[in-house]
């Protein structure tokens, strides 16, 4: 056995932004033997994505490498000249970026792009090159590859285009994949595709993989062995059972017990308290140490050594270093409680319900010259559900299936085009003026992005107290200000953030702003639109358990649109799965998870990359991609990819049957025959 | 703030300043004085004499005295109105938009200056038709970038969020659209102001603009080229005053447009 | 893409027909009665009737707009007050000077913008972009009535190279075409570096490199190829500039253009001559604009395949 295919050692790259230098990658060591796929997982901005595109030398022009060297087989890659890294990029290593539909370039033939480094490395040309081009796009799963080869991205999806992605840094033959996020643009069933096929070129080619990841579950779907990074150092190092089993350091551990999920259901989830430490500061210590909750004082002090934990673990914590066997097992800090016990208890609300029947939102495509309506986007094409008092409904889709169209016409900020929307028993759909406006008191939204949500040029006394002044709650400034602080408090804001603007905080603080503005004029039911999806992992968690508590606190109603099937788990009492425009299944959530019954349902499930490293799964895998709502298919929409479709099923629409208490699915193949 | 930015600003402060205060000066701009015809500058005066003796720095100020005035009315008067007609289509949209936005195309159609120098030619000389001729054709510059922006900030999940809140309209469009497009239409002011100097300069240079004997730069400029042989004193100082005018102007354009570039409006905001 | 192509044709039919009824409205901008204007003081009653009548100016505003149209649609221009020339005669050697005079100007504007807007973007920063974004930053701040008579006084006057005016000598056209020219070219290097620094950020620049792909391919087949529509409706819109800017460029020069027609016209009060050439200009503006927008539609595989 000869040495590792990559090895990098005490790599540092620079960040020059004016000012001292940030640190984003400082002095990390790994390598990377032939054949096996190597994770480099941690949370956005802990310098991962940095650290590949260091290793193709193609940092962005503020950055510099300080030290260290990569070595490729035997070459120093940051000592051979530019013309021969060339060499190296695209032929011996190759790169696939997050975002798909940016990658590629829009004016230029797909089969043209793939072509490309086959004349550069291959030396193809001609026929020769065109065949193969037809031969890669195959080996991808590229349905009609000869058409395909002439078309432009824009007319691919997202999925097909990470494929091509994937065919491009396939053409050079090369021995080192780095796939940096590869998936997350995706949809969960996109997802499951591409990481199936990743799985399937490195069985066939023994290529390796470096894969750049934040989620713990492609992390257990995918990886031979693990390295965490946090910021800009690599934490632990360990082969994927013992990382899965248990992981050594505090922060991989954090990263594991903030997952939503099932089994923490009822109880807060851990979080991460503080942010990543900026890093063009000077660290002492440790850098997790100020967010560690098993900190003792050596930790600010000296910088951990990289322990040698046996079994192929390496971890860089004092905690782990036999020369400091004796620390005290109470340092432990106890987390700070999410919720403000204290906080101003409001008024109890009587329960509210939400009652949707057969919501049409249809939007009018027009065309031509005289902007003629030529067809129409059935976002939403009849769909009934219903929120019951103080408890959370997840309606739950992939991109485009119409979740957030949903909400929006039930906020009454898109309109309607049929069906009904009761609130309390009043009707929604027909409010207008002053009624609407009374109305918005009791329903209010929250937004995915939270800094898209918040006016740039607002403070955040302004910004919360908005509400306040269009309803007419608080008599004077004094009094709404007043109320400001304490819902300010009651997010777990400090009440002094009034005065600061957005850009000032944080995601998660974003968020937390958002909270109390709607909360500002006592709604009963929230609306939110994938709240956390913009958020990382640990930051996530604070929002979900602030939910959670605030809903026990005040009895609000959630209906909680989200693609993010673990949070439904841990957070929702009832659900909703929606496909093109309608909802195919719904019922108490313990049973739908357990027992789903539309196929779709059960896919989705599947799809998802599951952290529990137990395997033997049965795995569902969707042909094709969701269709265009203009055009939904016939009868049951989902026949054209469903794997247990029958004739009868492109006939007519399914009605919806019971399976349970409490539990429907709009499926043929579960009505009695 | 840069340096250069800085001076820019100070240069378009004196102008202000000098015009302003022109009046008190006690400038004797069309005093004839046959023996000083094209004298060239000197101590005594430092800009020297035109063709009819009259004294240059006297009519230069005059001169700037006209610029600002006709920039103080077009300017504000332009961007107010094509402000409210852009931002009102893109609030409003469907019928009255589209109206709007043919009736800017057609507007937009006419390259450049053409449709001023044709109106001011149809309508006469004078400051006041100048003023009437430039403002028709600058409002729509106004007009389609607020439209623009309107349209913009108007999908801005902020807006959704104040409608989901219950604020009127108006109140929506007072603090959440005019605070965000306030400041690209200060920037499209800015580089306004260097097109109102320079149109009606230009206008004055064709012979449809400010009337003799007021001083305007593109009159001045129009007499200087008449005796470049003989006199170049008079084509290069009217000409230097309106480049440092018009280099303040694009300047100061240029930092506010930096300053609002997204790319680095985000590297300014500390890492969340 | 049919479809594509009938709604720019069907939007260029609207504006120019918005245009041409704002170039027929101008003449009732002229104050007071346009005839008495147009003839002075010393006319006789007979004569003003006739004008009146001849103009069309005695029936109702409609009908002189329909009237008006329906010339336009047979080429009538109708003729000159001052000459009595048809208009359609006498403008269509001006036209081609102008054109002459348009073309070089935009030779200069292209020769120059390309390559140093290029040169700039691909050098973001550094010196050779600083000096760009400087020059550039003068030759749009200086006014073309006065660039133009410093380039005579420079090149025809002390060193007495090239001719001071009109268009019989040779290399008259040199001091017309970069005094139109230099503020475009400026112009262009700014437009040219702002949307190659904008395709110089795009991911799939990054993924050419990542691909091994030498400099000059990323830059001429991924960078170049995506910034050349946007450039394209930029050298349009620079028709605009080239345009207006003639009309102040032939009067300095005595070049015997539309622009100088218009001006000559204006001070003779021969309105039917000013209409005709205002209208020419922003006809062939619109047109060579929506021209350069179909074009890159059907360049742009996005807007192709739709």
């Amino acid at each position: 056995m000869t040495g590792p295919l990559l090895s990098v050692s005490d790599l540092r790259v620079h960040l020059d932004t004016g000012g001292p230098p940030a640190r984003v990658v400082d002095g990390i060591s790994f390598s990377i033997r032939a054949g096996e796929t190597f994770v480099l997982l941690g949370e956005s901005g802990c310098g991962k994505s940095m650290t590949a595109l260091a290793l193709l030398r193609l940092l962005p022009p503020a950055g510099r490498y300080a030290s260290g060297s990569i070595t490729l087989g035997s070459t120093d890659l940051l000592r051979i000249p530019e013309q021969a890294m060339r060499d190296v990029r695209g032929r011996r290593i190759a790169m696939i970026f997050q975002e798909p539909q940016t990658a590629l370039n829009p004016v230029l033939t797909v089969g043209a792009q793939v072509g490309e480094v086959l004349a550069r490395h291959r030396g193809l040309r001609g026929a020769a090159m065109r065949d193969r081009v037809v031969e890669l796009l195959d080996d991808v799963g590229i349905a009609d590859p000869r058409r395909r080869a002439e078309e432009f991205p824009h007319q691919l999806s997202g999925g097909m285009k990470q494929r091509v992605m994937i065919a491009m840094a396939l053409a050079g033959g090369p021995d080192l994949l780095v796939a940096d996020e590869p998936t997350t643009a995706l949809d969960v069933t996109m997802q499951a595709q591409v990481l199936q096929l990743l799985r399937e070129i490195k069985e066939r080619t023994g290529m390796a993989i470096l894969l750049i990841t934040h989620d713990l579950g492609v992390v257990a779907e995918m990886a031979d062995r693990i390295a965490v990074m946090y910021a800009g150092q690599i934490v632990e190092e360990a082969p994927r059972t013992e990382f899965l089993g248990a992981p050594l350091h505090p922060y991989s551990r954090k990263l594991f017990e903030s997952l939503p999920d099932e089994s923490r259901r009822g109880a807060p989830l851990a979080v991460i308290e503080g942010v990543v430490p900026p890093l063009n500061t000077e660290f002492r210590g440790c850098r997790f140490e100020t967010r560690c909750e098993r900190r003792w004082p050596t930790c600010a002090l000296l910088p951990p050594k990289w322990i040698d934990a046996g079994a192929g673990r390496y971890v860089r914590c004092h905690l782990h270093d036999p020369a400091m066997r004796d620390i005290p097992e109470g340092v432990a800090r106890a987390g700070r409680a999410q919720t403000a016990a204290d906080g101003p208890r409001q008024k109890s609300h009587a329960a509210a319900t939400l009652i949707v029947r057969d919501l049409q939102v249809h939007f009018p495509i027009q065309r031509g010259i005289l902007r003629r309506t030529v067809g129409h986007v059935y976002a939403v094409d009849g769909l009934t559900l219903a929120v019951p008092p103080a408890s959370t409904l997840a309606l739950v889709g992939e991109s485009g299936c119409g979740k957030t169209t949903t909400g929006k016409a039930i906020a009454r900020l898109l309109e309607a085009t049929g069906g009904e929307v009761r609130f309390d028993g009043i009707d929604v759909l027909a409010l207008r003026g002053a009624a609407l406006r009374r109305l918005r008191r009791e329903i209010q939204f929250i937004f995915q992005d939270p800094y898209a949500s918040m006016n740039p040029r607002m403070n955040v006394a302004d910004i919360v107290a908005e509400g306040m002044v269009a309803q007419g709650i608080g008599r004077t400034a004094a009094e709404r200000l007043q109320r400001v602080d304490s819902l300010l408090h009651q997010v777990g804001l400090d009440p002094g953030a009034k005065s600061r603007y957005p850009h000032e905080f944080s995601g998660g603080q974003r968020q937390r702003i958002c909270i109390a503005r709607a909360l500002a004029v006592q709604p009963r039911l929230v609306i939110c639109d994938e709240p956390t999806s913009a958020l990382d992992v640990s930051v996530q968690a604070q929002i979900l358990n602030l939910l959670r508590t605030l809903q026990e606190e005040l009895g609000l109603s959630y209906l909680f649109i989200t693609h993010n099937l673990a949070v439904v788990r841990y957070l929702a009492h009832e659900v909703a799965v929606m496909y093109l425009g309608r909802i195919v299944e719904r019922g108490p959530v313990e049973e739908v998870m357990a027992r789903p019954r539309h196929p779709y349902t059960r896919a989705l499930l599947s799809a998802v990359p599951q952290v529990d490293p137990e395997t033997g799964r049965e795995r569902i895998r969707l042909r094709g991609e969701l269709p265009s709502p203009s055009s939904p298919p016939s009868g049951c929409h989902f026949h054209p990819r469903c794997p247990v479709a029958e004739p009868r099923c492109r006939e007519r629409y399914p009605a919806a049957v019971s399976v349970g208490p409490d539990h429907t699915a709009h499926c043929h193949l579960l009505a009695p025959p | 703030m840069s340096a250069a930015a800085r001076l820019s600003l100070f240069v378009l402060i004196g102008w202000a300043a000098l015009a302003a205060l022109a009046p008190l000066l006690r400038l004797t701009p069309d005093a004839i004085s046959l023996p000083e015809i094209m004298q060239p500058p000197s101590w005594a005066s430092w800009l020297g004499h035109d063709d009819l003796g009259r004294p240059m720095a006297d009519r230069l100020i005059c001169a700037l005295r006209t610029s600002l005035l006709v920039v103080g009315i077009v300017v504000p008067l332009s961007a107010a109105s094509g402000a409210a007609v852009g931002v009102a289509a893109a609030w409003r949209g469907g019928l009255f938009d589209a109206c709007i936005a043919r009736l800017m195309d057609v507007f937009l159609a006419f390259p450049g200056t053409l449709l001023a120098i044709a109106m001011a030619g149809l309508l006469g000389p004078g400051i006041g038709n100048v003023v009437i001729a430039l403002t028709a054709v600058s409002w729509v510059g106004y007009a389609r970038m607020a439209r623009a922006q309107a349209y913009a900030v108007k999908t801005r999940e902020h807006v959704h969020a104040a409608r989901v809140l219950g604020t009127p309209a108006p109140a929506i469009l007072l603090r959440h659209v005019l605070p965000l497009i306030a400041a690209p239409l200060l920037m499209e002011a800015t580089l306004g102001v260097a097109g109102v100097i320079l149109a009606e300069a230009g206008l004055s240079f064709l012979g449809l603009g400010v009337q003799p004997p007021s001083a305007s730069l593109g009159a001045m400029l129009r007499d200087g080229t008449a005796y470049m042989l003989v006199a170049p004193h008079m084509v290069i100082v009217p000409g230097l005053a309106l480049l440092a005018l018009m280099l303040a102007c694009n300047t100061l354009g240029d930092a506010l447009q930096h300053r609002l570039d997204p790319r680095r409006t985000l590297s300014l905001m500390p890492a969340a | 893409m049919i479809g594509f192509l009938l709604t720019r044709l069907f939007s260029l039919a609207a504006v120019a027909l918005g245009v041409v009824s704002l170039v027929f409205l101008l003449l009732h901008l002229v104050p007071g009665d346009p005839v008495e204007v147009m003839l002075g003081e010393s006319a006789t009653p007979a004569d003003r009737g006739e004008l009146r009548r001849s103009l069309g100016l005695d029936q109702p505003i409609a009908v002189q707009w329909a009237r008006y149209l329906g010339k336009l649609s047979h080429g009538q221009l109708g003729e000159s007050l001052h000459s009595r020339e048809p208009i359609v005669e006498l403008v269509t050697g001006r036209v081609r000077a102008t054109a002459q005079l348009g073309a070089a100007a935009l030779v200069v504007s292209i020769a120059i913008g390309l390559p140093l807007g290029v040169g700039a973007a691909l050098r973001d920063g550094r010196r050779l972009d600083r000096a760009a974004l400087a020059l550039t930053a003068l030759a749009m701040s200086i006014p073309s009535f006065w660039l133009g008579p410093m380039l005579i006084l420079l090149f025809s006057i002390t060193l007495g190279w090239l001719p001071v005016s009109g268009r019989a000598e040779a290399g008259a056209i040199v001091l017309p075409a970069l005094t139109l020219g230099i503020p475009l070219a400026a112009a262009l290097t700014r437009m040219v570096r702002a949307s190659m620094l904008q395709v110089l950020s795009e991911d799939y620049l990054r993924t050419a490199r990542a691909k091994g792909l030498p400099p000059a391919r990323v830059t001429v087949q991924h960078a170049l190829r995506n910034a050349a529509l946007p450039i394209m409706t930029v050298l349009g819109l620079q028709l605009g500039g080239v345009l207006a800017g003639a009309i102040i460029t032939e009067t300095i020069f005595q070049w015997p253009g539309l622009g100088q027609l218009t001006i000559e016209s204006i001070q003779r009060r021969d309105y039917p001559v000013v209409q005709a050439c205002v209208l020419i200009i922003s006809l062939t503006y619109v047109v060579v604009n929506a021209a350069t927008d179909m074009l890159c539609g059907l360049l742009d595989p996005r807007v192709r395949m739709a």
